[in-house]
């Protein structure tokens, strides 16, 4: 078997039976060439596998299905025989769900902002208005800047912060619903010595996973939603904080339950351990609270306080047409 | 009641008369001669895979072998399943062969 033959074999077959094919290939190899001659034996394993990939693919996609598939129904019965941690897999797969639909929800209402600050050809500014040493870095949220700079202002009703309120519970969604998916992903019953449940491999995999669909949710924002773009400028040090908070209460919400579910020290003390992830939990839940609130009261105090008007400044020489196109 | 394919029925008849030989090359030689027609290696591991699913087969990993490129093989056993639907298969044979007149080859 040649190297491209076993990296086309290697990365069609799913891992329980990757061994097995090849060592056949490798058994059934030798009776061929001795058979024919060594192009006659090239060209059969290379028919041989052509005609097996079809077979090797489909079985390798119903595993994988089935994976699924089974974890989900496992932790069923386990629900059935009154197990605890059995809610946190199926939670989390619906929770990605819901997740999914407000990702399109919040995707189509953005691109109706992105089409109505399109409407400024890019000659106005959306700006926040107030004394600059009072306004915090919440009403940065607001700040979306545009070419040009401006003259008279047009005002009007900005919805970004609800778009912002949003995109962080999307973000805190899509954490926790990672991080379930991930649990659901401990449970496997594989054969593999790395896949076993609670193996290293399988926590470093993992934990990889889960950074990596915050890195992925945070690419997409900047790259799908230029309106977010400002997201990443300095001045959002604190809803970086905010998203770090979020991503280490994700994962430290999820190590408790990864003990409390694969630990034979958990299921001796099952009530310790679950009291542990409960105060976890709660931990996390009201941290979050916390911010949320002091986020919501910050906001409504500046803007109650300080008279913060989101505006659009228009240049100098705009004339009425774009006024109105702004404000259609 | 759900029944065999025809590619798992074939699988899991060569699976039984192997008995305890039964692993990919073995499977494959059998069913290839048994039909007349050489069988893939993955046409032989897709239905051992939705015997297996469906609880009619069990695999038990091998030991490796120098012939295999230090590879171990995978044997597949039949279960109390498999073989309940075998006979079950071989019921429903019986059922409609016996009631039907026997097939003339100028039928076709």
């Amino acid at each position: 078997m040649n190297k491209l033959g076993q990296w086309v074999l290697k990365s069609c077959l799913s891992r329980e039976i990757r061994d097995a094919v090849m060592g056949d290939i490798d058994e059934m190899a030798p009776v061929v060439t001795r058979e024919e001659d060594s192009s006659r034996a090239k060209i059969w394993f290379w028919r041989h596998l052509i005609r097996s990939l079809p077979f090797l693919l489909a079985e390798k996609l119903q595993r994988k299905l089935s994976r699924l598939h089974g974890g989900t129904t496992w932790h069923g019965q386990e629900i059935k025989n009154g197990a605890r941690p059995s809610l946190l897999p199926i939670a989390g797969l619906s929770i990605g769900l819901a997740c999914c639909l407000t990702i399109l929800a919040i995707t189509r209402d953005l691109r109706n902002e992105a089409q109505f600050v399109d409407r400024g050809e890019g000659k106005g500014v959306v700006a926040v208005s107030g004394p600059a040493h009072l306004i915090s870095p919440i009403p940065a949220l607001f700040r979306h800047p545009l070419k040009g700079t401006g003259g008279s202002q047009v005002e009007f009703e900005h919805n970004m912060i609800l778009h912002a309120r949003r995109l962080l519970a999307i973000e805190f969604v899509i954490m926790l619903a990672a991080g379930l998916v991930f649990v659901n992903s401990m449970k496997s019953r594989s054969r593999c010595r790395n896949h076993r449940s609670g193996s290293r491999h399988l926590i470093i995999r993992s934990l990889g996973f889960v950074a990596a669909i915050y890195l992925l949710a945070r690419l997409l924002t900047y790259l799908l939603l230029p309106n977010f773009r400002f997201l990443f400028e300095k001045q959002m040090l604190l809803y970086w904080l905010i998203a770090f908070w979020l991503l280490v209460g994700g994962i430290s919400n999820i190590v408790p339950a990864i003990v409390l579910s694969v630990s034979t020290a958990a299921s001796r003390r099952p009530r310790k351990f679950a009291a542990l992830y409960l105060a976890f939990m709660a931990v996390f839940i009201f941290g979050t609270l916390l911010i949320v609130r002091q986020l919501v009261h910050l906001k409504d105090s500046q803007m109650a306080r300080n008279g913060i008007r989101i505006s659009v400044v228009l240049p100098d020489d705009a004339d009425d047409r774009l006024e109105s196109r702004i404000l259609r | 009641m759900n029944l065999l394919s025809r590619s798992e029925e074939i699988v899991l008849l060569a699976v039984r008369q192997l008995q305890d030989n039964a692993y990919g090359v073995t499977i494959r030689a059998l069913v290839s001669e048994a039909t007349g027609y050489p069988w893939s290696i993955g046409a032989v591991y897709a239905p051992l895979y939705r015997l297996e699913r469906k609880g009619l087969a069990r695999m038990v990993p091998g030991e490796p072998t120098p012939e295999r490129g230090g590879r171990s093989k995978i044997y597949y056993t039949l279960t109390p399943e498999g073989r309940k639907a075998l006979l079950r298969i071989k019921r429903v044979h019986d059922v409609l062969w016996g009631e039907a007149k026997p097939v003339q080859v100028d039928e076709m």
